[in-house]
Parts: C-alpha cells; structure tokens; sequence
C-alpha cells in the first residue's frame, strides 16, 4: 500500500513536472486513445502532445500520424499499442524510444542525423541512423524491421544486425534475429503475417513461451537492478519535501522559495527523468504480460478448453505460472491499476 | 375511482422498474446473448464482448486479441447450453490474486452478474452487464468444473 502511495504520487509528478513534449499528434482518424504515463486515457486529438511514457492506441479502424519533439513522423498502424518512450544511453545522452507493445507503426527521420530515437518493441531494438523503417511487432513477441532508407543496426545480446535499404529481419523472442532478407516495398499484411506466427507457437506452445521467458527475464533482471536505486531517490525526495516545509516555517517563504528553487527542484527534474526511463522497463514488461503471453495463453485456454487434462496444456500452464509468479513479485510492485 | 388510480399507479410504478433492470439480470436477454454465441461469428459476436475481456485466467485488452481467441474456441467447439444453471450477482473470478485479473474484476460494472450456464466443455461460467444493442455485454468466460 506504501508503494502504491508512493507510485501514485510520483507519477502525479512526472505529469506535474513535464517539460519536454516528446511528441505531437498531428492526424487522427478512426478510435485512437491516448493512454498518458499516468493512467489517465482519453480519444486522441490533434495537437495532443505526448510525453515518455505515454502510450497510442489504435483500433482495428484506427490510424495516428506523430511528430516528434527530436525530428521525424510516425504512422502507427491499426490495432496497435505505440509507447513513446525515452532511454539515457551509456554516455548519458537522452534519446527517444519508440516501441510497439502489438501491431505496427512507422518512422521517417527527417532532421540532422545525430539525435535519432531507438526504435523497436519491447522485446528487441534497433538504433536507426537516417532512416524510414517499419516495424511490426507480432501476438507471439516476434518483432519484424524492415529498412526503407538508410541504414538499421539491431543489438541483440552480443550480436549485432544490420540492415540496409530494402532489407528486413526477424527477431524471435529468446532466439535472435534470423536472416536478413530483402523485401518487397509493399507493407506487409500485419493480420495474415500474425496469424501464422499464431499458428506456428500453436504447434510449439512450450519452446515459444520459453522464448518469452527469457525476455521478460531480461526486463525483469533491468527492473530489478534500477528498483533499489529509484526506491532510494524516492526517500530523498521525501527528505527534501519535509526539509522544505521545515525551512518555510522557521526561516520564512522567500527562503522556502530558494531552498525550492535551488535544490528541490532540480533533484526532482533528474528524478523524473530516471523515473521515466525505469517506468519504460515496467511498461514494456506489463506490455509484453498484457499482449503477448495474454494472447498466447488465451490461445492456449481456447485451444485447449474441451481438453483442458492434455499434458501440452498442463506443461504450458506450468511454465505460465512461474513467469507469472516472477512478474507478481518484481513488476507488480511497480504498478498502479490505471496502467492496464 | 380509487381502484382505478391504484392500478394505474402499479402499472406506472411496474414499467419503472422494469426500465431500471440492466440486461444482464433479465433471464431471458441472457439466454438471447448466450444463442447469439453459438449462432453468430466472432467477428459478428465481438460487438457484444467486453473490453478488456476475461477469457479462462486471462485479460485480453485488445479487441484483435479477443476475436481471435474468440474465433478459435468456437473453432475448437465451444457452445453454451441456453439454460442457466445457476447465478450470482456477486461476481467471483478464478485468478484474482494476479495483477490483470484483480483488475479486471475490480473494475467490473455494478450490474455484472455471475451465469452457470452448461456447455460442450461442462458447466462454464459467463459474466454478463453493461448494455449493448439491448442484451447484456459478455465480460469474460470462465471453465467451472
């Protein structure tokens, strides 16, 4: 209850203390929503602004055109989750990360290569460099790139893919990315594309939810790494918020006003900024709980409901369990329910 | 004079009622939506289903999602009985104790009701409120053996 307490409060910050816009909306047509880092969701309008962390969501009519605070456009497609995100590289260079949790968008850099957002899902991204790419993100967490214009490397693990004009890849959830392969200009058919990699975990549900195990492992080893950090930095905040009330009372506003000024303020712009970079973790995390493996499983329990003894299911259900029982413990912690 | 007035008071006070019951406590509406289910196709049916939708232990919150899995469990055979078996208006979800689930039955509208209704795959449990074209909306549906 502490840390819901806590969440609640510094999301009201995030919102509070925004300053950048990281995006605009600037076409619309069909349902779009837009769901803000901090729970609230409303219909999509242009000239919304959009901030990390918030979220784009498409129905299957839907369609959004963004413009990015950095440069460049974003098309996302119908039936898609988009996150605006942002990440601090290791030099600690702020850069945008733009992912679809489920469906497509796509992304034309349009300004001076330099500042180019990291683009991807939650299970795999690419670094771009003067790029239009389009990037699919499938039910089974399977993540599909496909270069227009300029160049796209993809890091997974150690291994590094690049990708040139009219070339495209697959990236596998737990195994990689597969071979680089050139491609038709024509977008895909996101609904018949998705549809068999749904057929193919069908015919291998065990090693497919494996695949997903190890990247929500990943993201939850990231979670758990950051969490003592963001916890500690969270009790400062509390400190200098008690301190500044303290300093109102005994030495008067115009010195509250400074202490605010000086030292709160600026510690709580760097909070936001971290936090938002750890809530990315934890929204990509949920993301990939709340469209991938609810779909794999859902497909499973449909699959499976006149049969639910078959030793495929129970073995499924048994590995379910534990990736679950492992989110309970270190993502959930992190959540409010307006995130879903 | 007088018996007149009382009567037309209890057919007033009668069509007052009946305008404030939701759907999804009316029997018969029930069983409209639950042979709609085995009449209709998903994509037919998904206007009548939740968003977010509770499928076994699982919180579907995307409408592609929720046909799909709709379309393969009545591809696999799933048809419901037009009988209600048994009901509740206190609505009880297997999987509370998962961060969806909890969610999903916390945010349940206050006329969700609790269906047993029997099925190809034994007694499953429907959980029907809200409105949509005059039946009750399906929430989610869950195995009850």
């Amino acid at each position: 209850m502490k840390r819901s307490i806590a969440l609640v409060w510094i999301l009201l910050l995030v919102t509070a203390f925004a300053v950048a816009q990281d995006a605009t909306i600037v076409f619309v047509d069909g349902f779009v929503d837009i769901q803000t880092e901090a729970g609230a969701v409303f219909p999509a309008d242009f000239g919304d602004e959009l901030s990390a962390g918030d979220r784009v969501i498409t129905d299957r009519d839907g369609e959004a055109e963004l413009e990015l605070g950095t440069g460049g456009d974003v098309v996302v497609a119908p039936d898609t989750v988009f996150i605006v995100g942002a990440t601090t590289t290791p030099s600690g260079q702020r850069t945008g990360r733009l992912s679809a949790a489920i469906g497509s968008f796509s992304f034309r850099f349009n300004a001076a290569i330099g500042n180019e957002p990291r683009v991807g899902s939650t299970t795999s991204v690419a670094g771009v460099r003067g790029t239009e790419v389009r990037v699919y993100t499938g039910s089974d967490g399977t993540t599909r790139f496909e270069v227009i214009e300029g160049l796209v490397e993809i890091t997974d693990g150690d291994t590094v893919v690049s990708l040139a004009a009219d070339e495209a890849v697959e990236v596998a959830p737990g195994s990689g990315a597969g071979n680089v392969f050139a491609f038709l200009e024509q977008p895909i058919n996101y609904a018949a594309w998705n549809a068999a990699l749904v057929e193919d975990f069908l015919a291998d549900p065990i090693d497919s939810l494996d695949g997903v195990s190890i990247e929500m492992a990943e993201l939850l080893a990231e979670i758990e790494r950051r969490a003592p950090g963001i916890e500690e930095r969270l009790a400062q905040s509390d400190a200098l918020g008690e301190e500044l009330v303290k300093i109102g009372e005994e030495n008067g506003t115009e010195a509250r006003q400074e202490f605010l000024r000086e030292t709160v303020a600026p510690f709580r712009n760097e909070l936001r900024d971290d936090f938002v970079d750890f809530r990315f973790v934890v929204l990509s995390a949920l993301s990939l709980r709340q469209f991938v493996v609810a779909r794999m499983a859902g497909e499973m329990d449909a699959a499976y409901f006149l049969n639910p003894g078959d030793p495929v299911y129970r073995s499924f259900l048994d590995d379910l369990e534990l990736l679950d029982d492992r989110f309970e413990e270190v993502v959930v912690p992190w959540l409010v329910p307006s995130d879903l | 004079m007088r018996l007149r007035l009382l009567g037309i008071l209890a057919a007033v006070l009668l069509v007052a009622a009946c305008a404030t019951i939701p759907p999804s406590a009316d029997d018969d509406k029930v069983l409209e939506l639950v042979d709609l289910w085995n009449a209709t196709s998903a994509a037919e049916f998904s206007s009548r289903v939740g968003n977010p939708f509770l499928f076994g232990t699982q919180v579907l919150s995307s409408s592609a999602d929720i046909e799909a899995v709709l379309a393969r469990a009545k591809a696999n055979g799933l048809l419901l009985t037009p009988e209600i078996v048994g009901s509740s208006d206190s609505v009880s979800v297997d999987g509370v104790d998962r961060f969806g689930v909890g969610v999903f039955a916390e945010q349940l509208p206050p006329d969700a009701r609790h269906v047993l209704v029997p099925s190809t795959a034994g007694t499953v449990s429907l959980i029907v409120g809200g409105e949509a074209e005059g039946l009750p909306m399906l929430l989610g549906i869950q195995r009850r053996n």
